[in-house]
């Protein structure tokens, strides 16, 4: 016998009478308030700014610096192109300062954003820049984890899917916080 | 009503007055009591020190007990606890296991609190002891998310004069757990002194809890590093008269 | 014996300053659970549905496993079994041989701790870097996590400071831990660009999809998996759950009672490998079988390793992580460990009070002072026994179980010289560090109750 074939058969010698799947079945507020993204999006270290269509790219600029600025986002690929190069993912050169991304959707109760590889284009884009900016349409937002799942069930199948709850961080050291362990330092959100 | 009262080993050796206490405090309430002399322990040192096996034959006199008596009562919440759990748990029904009761929620579930009577114009802490407070649901313990409720506070209410203090991490362990206490000393002492240090920050005289093993752990740390804090067993403030306009 | 929890935790009480700092440390996580666990209505229904799912999981594991290889085989990742600690160990050296990788960035795994892979790969000849900061602070300082979740939390930051400094050549004395983040940051980047490949632990598989999940607060995971053509996944057969439903259950949980924030700030989904990237997922047993074919203790493997029994743990948060000398310290440590050796791990469940606050936090319910009397059962039975504390409850036990010895004792007990209930002799009379008595022996009243109810009814 392998081990795969040793561990399948312990298992099943043992397991004895199967037990139904549980119905989930809990009570929560389940419509998703602006007010309340925002409150958790804050609290996740993530700067939230309220904007339209038309002053997103304003915002960017804004926020951005003047670092090189990279999008996956089909409408601001044309302002903003793309020139990361996953072959090369350290060469300084093509990291973006700033990296702008759509999330899929946002979920209120942990400020978490859903991205797939449509959005990201290249999953280390996620990670890679110090700085992200994230838009995020008002109607994209849902109440809890519940919501996102049955979201993420029903959409398409993915590679990779993420879901980013505001800057890195670590608190390893004396439980201080500290923003920008490993991935991004700073993260922000248009909510549009 | 009859009730069977049980004095744990350690009780009657060492603190023989809150038997006396309990045993006045149910007798108040109206109860007519006799003292269990057959059981002499419920078999939780030697269980918690994973001699189970060495406790069989303890069962014995408590089952004979719940026979003969309405409710089997006793002033230690680990030791009824122990019993409800363990010694009598696989033998007897529900039922049956719902007649046996510490002190305090015999007195907030069966009897009722009218007749109670004391007075104790002190400062007193409440130390909520594990087995009571996660074992027997004598109130909400601090970890979980449900509506807040506690038959100790609710029996020490009807003590004229005496002011609870609930201080933070009141249901944190004290660090006694039996043989723990001798086995672990390093960890279970310095539990108790960090307890001692909660009740006197929050200004109190007394410091009290449904069970006298944790309290005279405390008892032993606070004579250690000389606290003028004392301990007082939750029957002994029942039953007490001290400055009262009296029930003589 | 030495190396007890006893001994260890007594050590790091008397002759470190750590005690209360690390007891404050932990409640802070503690508290903050609290706050989370505050912000949800439903919080003990969320803990009994992730405790109900797990065991229909559990209840049905070979089959969960069956349908996640498939899965994960038709999204093109390579899955491996290994029945224990060296045949994850030699799968995963023969991975990166094949691969020709000879340095690797590893996220937090203490399924990898646990079955010493880093050791095993350095003596193989591979360069092995931890990537999570607190992992990668025991790491230089070749020490062991002393909790799963915040492996750092027994040094203060002076002692990072002085570590970095030999190490990495940080300013001598900065304990900004602002600073050292940062330094750790660069040095660490460079690790990313060097390696060959990376390996990661798993929080949950999903079988349904076939996915595996990490979750970390850093992002190092993922700054490993997408930047390397080797990548491989740890995972223990524990960490499934069925469907996406069941997983909302569990991301809703896990960083609640962890660090107590609403969610990690990564969760990342792997399904399919990037273009010409060799992903291997490999499926570890090392004794969860054994685990599980027992019944009363198969619960234990509901545990999603959120470190919160830890945290609120009275013993734990005095004592310290490595006083618990097994991998996973605290209540769930102490159930886990006698199944890797019985013997050197028989004091574990004894290093409790039984409090129970453990089992309230727990996300999936787990019985865990239940498992250490049960445990505490068993080894008395299975192991070599300490005798003099077998006789002591052997004499014990005969006299409450006698009242004709009862009696005995009790007349006994009063003739006791009170200069000997307070000495040295009596082990309740514990000494402290400066040598002073740290718990003194009540006295001894003239008459039992017994007695005095006896003269009360003539
Ligand atoms: S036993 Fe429960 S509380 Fe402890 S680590 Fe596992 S899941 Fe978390």
């Amino acid at each position: 016998m392998n081990s795969k074939e040793k561990i399948l058969d312990s298992l099943k010698k043992a397991c004895g009478d199967p037990l139904p799947r549980p119905e989930i079945d809990l009570l929560y507020d389940k419509t998703a308030l602006v007010e309340e993204y925002v409150r958790t999006a804050e609290a996740s270290g993530t700067e939230v700014f309220l904007g339209e269509e038309e002053n997103i790219t304003g915002i960017i600029t804004q926020w951005s610096e003047g670092q090189k600025i990279q999008s996956s986002v089909p409408r601001l690929r044309e302002k903003y192109p793309l020139v990361f190069d996953e072959d090369m993912p350290f060469d300084q050169d093509n990291i973006p300062g700033v990296f702008v991304a759509e999330a899929s959707f946002g979920v209120v109760e942990n400020a978490a954003l859903w991205f797939t590889d449509e959005e990201l284009t290249s999953r280390l884009l996620a990670f890679i820049p110090e700085k992200l900016i994230i838009l995020l349409s008002r109607n994209h937002l849902v109440a809890t984890m519940h919501e996102a799942y049955a979201r993420i069930e029903e959409g398409k199948t993915f590679g990779f899917g993420l879901f980013m709850a505001g800057p890195s961080k670590t608190a390893d050291i004396e439980q201080t916080l500290v923003k920008g362990a490993q991935g991004a330092k700073e993260l922000a959100v248009i909510l549009y | 009503m009859l009730v069977g009262l049980f004095v744990p080993c350690y009780i009657d050796q060492l603190y023989p007055k809150v038997g006396k206490d309990t045993l006045e405090v149910l007798e108040k309430v109206g109860c007519t009591v006799v003292f269990l002399q057959d059981p002499l322990c419920c078999g939780q040192p030697m269980a918690n020190s994973g001699y189970e096996k060495m406790t069989r034959g303890y069962e014995k006199p408590f089952l004979k007990a719940l026979q003969e008596v309405d409710y089997l009562v006793t002033p230690s919440a680990s030791c009824s606890s122990h019993l409800t759990h363990h010694l009598l748990k696989p033998l007897v029904g529900k039922e049956e296991l719902s007649r046996v009761r510490e002190l305090t929620e015999f007195l907030h579930d069966v009897t009722g609190l009218e007749k109670l009577k004391a007075s104790f114009p002190h400062k007193v802490g409440l130390h909520l002891s594990c087995h009571g407070l996660r074992g027997l649901n004598l109130g909400t313990p601090s970890e979980l998310k449900v509506p807040h409720y506690s038959k100790i506070e609710e029996v020490l209410s009807t003590v004229d004069g005496l002011e609870l203090v609930v201080p933070p991490k009141a249901d944190e362990c004290c660090g006694f757990g039996g043989s723990f206490a001798v086995s672990e000393a390093a960890v279970s002492v310095k539990m108790g002194s960090d307890k001692m240090k909660g009740m006197s920050m929050a200004g109190v005289e007394y410091v009290t809890a449904t069970d006298m093993s944790c309290l005279m752990h405390l008892e032993g740390v606070f004579q250690a590093e000389n606290s003028p804090m004392k301990i007082m067993h939750i029957a002994e403030l029942l039953n007490s008269e001290e400055g009262g306009s009296g029930n003589q | 014996m030495k190396g007890t929890h006893a001994n260890l935790s007594k050590e790091f009480i008397t002759t470190s300053d750590k005690t209360d700092w690390h007891n404050d440390a932990l409640w802070f996580l503690r508290a903050k659970r609290d706050k989370q666990r505050d912000t949800i209505e439903d919080w003990e229904k969320l803990r009994s549905t992730a405790a109900a799912i797990k065991d229909h999981t559990l209840s049905r594991l070979a089959d969960y496993l069956q349908t996640f290889e498939e899965n994960a085989l038709q999204n093109g990742m390579q899955v491996h079994w290994a029945w224990d600690d060296a045949e994850l160990r030699e799968i995963t050296a023969s991975i990166l041989r094949e691969n020709n990788a000879r340095s690797v960035v590893k996220s937090k795994s203490m399924l990898t701790e646990e079955c010493g892979l880093n050791p095993y790969l350095e003596k193989e000849g591979f360069d092995v870097v931890d990537t999570d900061l607190g992992e990668r602070i025991v790491q230089l300082r070749k020490e062991h996590p002393s909790h799963i979740v915040v492996p750092a939390i027994h040094l203060k930051k002076e002692e990072v400071s002085d570590t970095f400094h030999e190490k990495m050549q940080t300013e001598k004395g900065n304990a900004d831990p602002g600073y050292l983040t940062a330094a750790a940051r660069e040095a660490l980047r460079k690790d990313f660009i060097k390696a060959d490949a990376a390996i990661t632990g798993v929080n949950f598989g999903v079988a349904e999809s076939g996915a595996v999940v990490v979750c970390t607060n850093e992002g190092n995971a993922d700054m490993g998996v997408h930047s390397k053509k080797t990548v491989i996944h740890c995972m223990g057969l524990e960490k499934l759950v069925p469907g996406y439903k069941e997983l909302a259950v569990f991301t809703r949980l896990l960083a609640r009672s962890a660090t107590g924030q609403p969610v990690t700030v990564f969760t990342s989904h792997y399904r399919k490998p990037r273009p010409d990237v060799k992903q291997h997922i490999i499926i570890v047993n090392n004794k969860r079988t054994d685990i599980y074919t027992d019944p009363e203790f198969r619960q234990a493997m509901r545990c999603i390793r959120c470190g919160a029994c830890m945290n609120t743990c009275p013993v734990y948060r005095r004592s310290g992580g490595h006083s618990y000398h097994h991998t996973v310290p605290g209540p769930i440590g102490s159930v886990l460990a006698p199944f890797y050796g019985k013997e050197k791990n028989k004091d574990l469940p004894f290093a409790s009070t039984l409090c129970g606050s453990c089992n309230n936090v727990c996300p999936v319910k787990i019985d865990l002072a239940g498992l250490l009397y049960k445990w505490r059962q068993k080894l008395t039975d299975e192991t070599s026994a300490d005798t003099s504390k077998k006789m002591s409850m052997q004499v014990g036990s005969s006299i409450l179980k006698s009242h004709k010895k009862y009696g005995m004792v009790t007349t006994a007990f009063r003739w006791v010289p009170k200069s000997l209930l307070q000495s040295k002799f009596n082990p309740w009379n514990s000494k402290g560090e400066d040598g002073k008595k740290a718990r003194v022996f009540p006295e001894v009243p003239g008459e039992t109750f017994r007695q005095w109810y006896k003269k009360r009814q003539k």
